[in-house]
């Protein structure tokens, strides 16, 4: 399955920069952002974090593909059923667009992106310590606003919806929203 | 099925007067003809059709999900039965897969999908973003329009199989809209690009371009041929060749555009349609299958034979009471053809790559209730890969056609395991006057499904077509 998650994103990703022609722009960015679990995920978890950095090409002033990797990780909720200092974290790596509804020096987006998550849930369990570590496709979607500085910099910020594909085994769907600002790096 | 019949009238009816310039054609083939293609000016179409924001297409796909859920909840449909709490509950559970039955869920939504991409695509959009545009409309319509856990599986099938079929129905709206006539036909051209493309329909008729006349050449026609074929089949159960059920067909096969053109190509420059419409005992729809190519590279050699590679997708329906398979992918292609000349050519095409998501059936599925749902589907869903074969030998007097085809799909949900089909496809064809020919096909079908905590199955079943086709 992982294999062929590649090989999916090496032929897009090789068919999309066979389409660049017209006012490529290359941006890298880093973004760090809260992020508030919903539903069954929150009944364990509170807020947590995340930090992300991303590289991407934007076509034509409309849509950009981004590839994206970072660092999650989600606090305990004091009524949880976990217990011995338990920790949650996840390291997502991900590929996806967006669309950019306006051009110029403020850009509303909307953004679609998906990959895999790489999760370690470690807790205590009576005198016992659980260490596991799952792996599942994510999913986010949402949009924000991009603001040009000059030439080069740029600020961005977002409300990303969160979800985990097909019924992880873990007994959360990892559900929640990300709030979140950005520094953008524009590439002459 | 009304709907099915209307496509196929609408493209054999309304198009006559563009394919009645193949009727003399050459025996060999259409791939010899010189068709007056189009190529609109830019400026042109940007003076006569500008572009629209992108907000229209987006609100429009979100207006057509309010009717659609409208029309559902009327009829009384217990999903369509919406509210805060529903759409909060969609956000908090996240994606599932649905249980849908199969025709739903691999053609039904691709269709709908189609809606929201044309939405786009006639608003002046390309592929890419009129593909971006029909997963919203898709998104917006699985965590706000229906009381059940949003779909993953449709959401793939209805914004990426969408953006196949819908970019296909926009190719075939071009051939037939003609802004130059008047009257009658103008009215039945309208109609027919109309049927199959509601979206472009609608934003035609919003815009007042159904009523406008003009001589300008404002869309893109290429090079098309095909041929309509009416026959019957005997679909056995097993491989043997007597028993087995009878059923009058029509089949059509449609290729747009050169697949070995050596100038740039863009999304669906080329794709080949293969249908198949059933008239008794089995399945209405009995195949739809479309490859096309997104972007490709040819390399044209000395002695005129070409060599191509790029990559493809392929949206795939096929079904009869034996096998479903469905699944939409995209993957890398080969292809090579010797020189084209009227007395002999060959054409040699291989296909790979993962299937995004698909589905074959499965006795054991019936018995996996699909995850928070009280029902099962007939089919086992996922993911896999696919291989596509296909080799044709033209001669004067008709073609040697093999195809091999190979699909694995790994299950999401349902009798968890692997399912690997494959089906090989001999035809015969012997022109027998004019463009009419004569044919026969043989379908080997083979599947093996290895499951995790349950029996391996293994099957094999014979098809038999013959038919008389004619080729325009």
């Amino acid at each position: 399955m992982k294999k062929f998650i590649y090989i999916l994103m090496l032929f897009l990703s090789t068919n999309l920069f066979s389409q660049s022609s017209e006012s490529l722009k290359k941006v890298a960015s880093i973004s760090a952002r809260s992020i508030t679990p919903i539903g069954i995920f929150s009944e364990n978890w509170n807020i947590g974090g995340a930090l992300y950095a991303s590289y991407g090409w934007i076509y034509s002033e409309k849509w950009s593909l981004i590839f994206q990797t970072g660092y999650n990780r989600y606090r305990l909720k004091s009524a949880s059923k976990y217990s011995g200092a338990p920790k949650l974290s996840m390291f997502p790596i991900q590929v996806g667009g967006r669309l950019y509804f306006l051009n110029g020096g403020i850009k509303p987006f909307f953004e679609a992106m998906s990959g895999i998550n790489f999760i370690r849930l470690f807790y205590k369990e009576g005198d016992t310590l659980v260490d596991e570590r799952e792996t599942h496709i994510n999913f986010q979607i949402g949009g924000g606003v991009a603001f040009r500085l000059n030439k080069n910099w740029g600020i961005e910020v977002a409300t990303i919806y969160n979800s985990h594909l097909i019924n992880p085994s873990i007994p959360y769907n990892l559900t929640g929203f990300e709030y979140g600002i950005g520094l953008n790096w524009i590439f002459d | 099925m009304k709907k099915t019949i209307l496509i196929f009238l609408s493209i054999l009816l309304i198009s006559k007067s563009i394919y009645a310039q193949f009727l003399y054609s050459s025996h060999i083939d259409s791939l010899m003809l010189k068709f007056e293609e189009v190529i609109p000016d830019t400026a042109t179409v940007n003076r006569f059709n500008p572009q629209k924001p992108l907000w229209v297409p987006i609100v429009e796909g979100v207006g057509l999900n309010l009717a659609l859920g409208g029309f559902n909840f009327l009829m009384g449909s217990e999903f369509a039965k919406i509210g805060p709490s529903t759409i909060t509950h969609n956000f908090e559970r996240g994606w599932a897969t649905d249980a849908d039955g199969f025709l739903v869920n691999m053609f039904g939504h691709p269709f709908q999908g189609s809606i929201y991409y044309n939405l786009a695509r006639s608003s002046g959009y390309n592929y890419w973003i009129s593909l971006g545009v029909a997963t919203i409309g898709s998104w917006q319509w699985e965590f706000f329009m229906e009381n059940e856990p949003p779909a993953f599986n449709d959401w793939i099938t209805t914004s990426y199989g969408g953006s196949m079929i819908g970019e296909v129905f926009y190719n075939l709206s071009n051939l037939i809209i003609d802004e130059s006539t008047v009257g009658l036909e103008r009215f039945w051209r309208e109609l027919g690009a109309g049927v199959f493309n509601p979206g472009r329909l609608f934003n035609r008729l919003i815009s007042g371009r159904t009523s406008r006349i003009t001589n300008e050449k404002l869309y893109k026609k290429e090079h098309f041929m095909g041929e309509v074929a009416f026959g019957g089949n005997n679909v056995a159960d097993g491989i043997d060749f007597q028993n087995g059920q009878r059923n009058p067909m029509l089949t059509l096969d449609f290729t747009y555009g050169r697949l070995f053109k050596t100038t740039k190509t863009k999304p669906f420059d080329f794709f080949r349609i293969n249908s198949a419409i059933n008239f008794a005992k089995q399945p209405i729809i009995g195949q739809l299958r479309i490859t096309n190519i997104f972007v490709a590279k040819t390399i044209k050699y000395p002695n005129n034979s070409r060599f191509l590679w790029g990559v493809w997708g392929n949206y795939d329906y096929l079904e009869n009471n034996v096998y479903q398979i469905g699944g939409v992918s995209v993957g890398l292609g080969l292809g090579y053809t010797t020189p084209r000349n009227k007395t002999i050519h060959f054409l040699t095409m291989l296909n790979t790559g993962p299937i995004l998501m698909g589905g074959a059936n499965s006795e054991y599925a019936l018995e996996n209730n699909v995850q928070f749902l009280d029902s099962a589907r007939s089919y086992n869903m996922g993911p896999g890969a696919m291989i596509k074969s296909e080799s044709i030998l033209r001669f004067s007097f008709g073609s040697v056609f093999l195809g091999y085809y190979f699909w694995w799909i790994h299950t999401w949900d349902g009798a968890q395991g692997n399912e690997f089909i494959g089906m090989l496809a001999p035809k015969i064809r012997f022109r027998i006057y004019e463009n009419w020919y004569l044919g026969f096909e043989y379908l080997l079908y083979h599947r093996q499904g290895k499951y995790d905590n349950l029996e391996d199955r293994n099957y094999r079943n014979n098809e038999e077509r013959i038919f008389i086709g004619f080729a325009f």
